[in-house]
């Protein structure tokens, strides 16, 4: 392998509805994260439930063993939901908050419950980057397989957010996971993400979706450019070489 | 590992603004911790709150205005904004799009998110002045140090609870290493919330008097406020402060709140961080701890302690003086370990008196100056049993090249 690429192990996605995912051209792709103890799931919220879930089909289809992997999750919001009802329960003062949904409301809670579900001692990364969530937890993937790690597992999710939090349009709950490694062969590669300039837009969708026409690529097999992310005053693409193509 | 260069670094916290404050409260050994003014709960606590007017965004940018902005701000623009001019010579030599920014934050702009909150609970809508892009997403302070310091390069936040700060130390490492940028401006940004200060009195987590880390009779913790910001540089630097020589992350896979009762994950991440450094447990001068204040987390590292290194390990707290400042905690930590090296000398751990019988270790309660410190280590831990150990060392020594 070029060791300039990183090699696609597996890949997996989740929606909060699954009419949204067929549209897409994801079938499957509902919320199932049966990685999670049955008492973990009643308590959880949509957006660790569907990262779950994305991070579970990536790793079955990788054939990888989930407690072996290193763990970047990247989110603009991350747990929005909590998030709205601890700040509701704070306007009335309505205190004492609970302490289950508060430490559910961390941004660490899905790769959290993840380690702790399938076993792992591994390094786990919280990260967002708005818009750019995606592409940056690429990056952050490259950065780990250049230098501590030789497989990891990006989860990308976002959970749709209260109209109080976001007002700018709807966020489609979705999460998209990648097994990514270096040196191995027969693979599809992915190149180090890069930027391009283009004219600033509001952001109108869920972050996470910018991962769709990449794994879109990979279920046809595809090689050619793609854009991983959305809106911005530059847009990240990545270069996807499939030698089946 | 490859080791990078520290050319600056900031810190603001209750202390005051500068690092000089920090390394007089560091000396002086007198607490920070006072009865809260920014936010007062029905229930006795002591909170680490900066109390200096912090500057202004500047009008431009005000679509960033949060408090956790400001505080970053503060961290720019004290001791003559040195470190302001540090990161643009960095800048100058290397390119604005090869400088990039990691914050780690627990809060980011949250204390805004609720007051908008409660203008919509009052007014029927949501405060004109919010906006959840550029204040409360997770990527908020990071993406304004980038717009204050003109950098174009990579730019994310992190936040893993109370080792965010200590993470994010660690990818600008890799950030350089894997040849992704050639500086890095990385640290931690926290500040004041309802959301912390009732979310962990809900989880009987916090003092009703100033912390006392190590204790026998702690209570739980004091929450604080502040930023600590580096600059992290590769073979191009100039002239380098001290040096980033290992780094180690791990997850306990335990629980969400309560850490691993023997310290199997701090145990792996220091174990981790040395072999990266290629240093023996022996060669470590000093050990920040994490330390919290709280019965299980300073149980659980002391317990790692001793599984890794000889009695004589010198270790102290230090949030006795600044609150645990969360999101912030790993760097402004960093930083104090980072001062240790630089004016030589082992803080001590304030407000402790009696130290817990089980601690067999050299805690060190009072500072101690000293003139043969090499290497120091900082340990954070969060929720989600998610923990970070960092290596630093003066610029003269000679590591090992491990993993």
């Amino acid at each position: 392998m070029d060791k300039s690429t990183l090699a696609v192990l597996g890949y997996g996605m989740s929606f909060q509805d699954s009419e949204v995912a067929a549209t897409m051209g994801f079938e499957h792709a509902d919320m199932q994260p049966s990685v999670l103890p049955a008492r973990l799931r009643r308590r959880t919220s949509v957006a660790t439930k569907m990262a779950m879930t994305a991070a579970e089909r990536a790793c079955v289809m990788a054939a990888c063993e989930p407690s072996e992997l290193p763990v970047i999750f990247t989110s603009a919001l991350g747990e929005a939901g909590v998030t709205d009802q601890l700040c509701r329960e704070i306007a009335k003062e309505n205190f004492p908050l609970s302490p289950t949904k508060f430490h559910n409301s961390v941004h660490n809670t899905a790769s959290g419950y993840w380690s702790i579900a399938v076993g792992s001692k591994h390094p786990a990364m919280a990260m967002g980057g708005y818009q750019d969530s995606f592409a940056l937890g690429l990056m952050e993937a490259w950065s780990q397989l250049h230098t501590v790690a030789s497989r990891v597992l990006l989860v990308c999710y976002e959970e749709t957010p209260s109209d109080l939090l976001c007002q700018d349009g709807s966020w489609e709950g979705c999460a998209s996971a990648l097994v990514l490694g270096r040196g191995a062969a027969h693979q599809p590669q992915l190149g180090m993400p890069y930027t391009v300039p283009q004219v600033a837009a509001e952001l109108l969708t869920s972050p996470a979706l910018a991962a769709v026409p990449l794994l879109n690529m990979l279920q046809q097999g595809l090689s050619g450019k793609v854009q991983v992310s959305d809106a911005g005053v530059q847009g990240w693409y990545v270069d996807v070489l499939n030698d089946d193509a | 590992m490859k080791a990078v260069n520290i050319t600056a670094y900031s810190a603001v916290t209750a202390c005051g603004l500068g690092c000089k404050r920090l390394l007089h409260a560091l000396f002086e050994q007198v607490t920070c911790l006072h009865k809260p003014y920014l936010i007062q709960p029905d229930f006795p606590i002591y909170t680490g709150e900066i109390r200096e007017v912090l500057p202004e965004v500047q009008p431009d940018l005000n679509i960033y205005n949060s408090r956790n902005a400001r505080i970053a701000l503060a961290a720019l623009d004290c001791e003559a904004s040195a470190f302001r001019e540090a990161v643009a010579t960095a800048v100058q030599r290397y390119g604005a799009e090869r400088v990039g920014v990691i914050i780690g934050t627990s809060t980011s702009g949250i204390y805004e998110t609720e007051r908008s909150y409660q203008h919509h609970a009052q007014h029927g809508v949501v405060a004109e002045s919010f906006d959840m892009q550029h204040q409360h997403a997770w990527v908020a302070t990071a993406d304004f140090l980038k717009h204050e310091l003109q950098l174009s390069g990579i730019c994310y936040g992190i936040s893993t609870a109370c080792s965010s700060s200590g993470k994010a130390i660690a990818a600008g490492q890799r950030m350089i290493e894997s040849g992704l940028c050639d500086a890095m401006v990385v640290g931690g940004v926290d500040s004041m919330c309802h959301l912390t200060i009732h979310g962990f009195h809900s989880l009987e987590l916090t003092a009703p008097t100033p912390c006392t880390p190590l204790d026998q009779h702690r209570n739980g913790i004091s929450l604080g406020e502040g930023a600590g910001l580096l600059l992290l540089e590769g073979d191009g630097a100039e002239k380098a402060m001290a040096r980033l020589v290992g780094y180690g992350e791990s997850s306990d896979a335990h629980h969400m709140t309560a850490p691993h009762p023997e310290g199997a994950g701090s145990k792996q991440a220091m174990a981790i961080a040395l072999h990266r450094a290629g240093l023996d447990a022996h060669t470590i001068d000093y050990v920040n701890l994490h330390a919290t204040g709280t019965a299980l987390n300073d149980q659980s590292e002391m317990r790692a302690m001793a599984a890794l290194f000889d009695c004589d390990t010198r270790c102290s707290a230090t949030k006795g003086l600044t609150g645990h400042t969360l999101g912030a905690a790993g760097a402004i930590e960093a930083i104090i370990a980072l001062l240790a090296l630089e004016h030589q000398f082992i803080p001590g751990t304030c407000g402790l008196t009696e130290i817990d019988s089980e601690f067999t270790h050299a805690i060190v309660s009072e500072p101690i100056h000293e003139q043969c410190i090499k290497y120091v280590m900082s340990n954070n831990f969060g929720f989600g049993g998610n923990n970070v150990s960092l290596i630093f060392s003066t610029c003269n020594q000679q590591e090992g090249s491990h993993g």
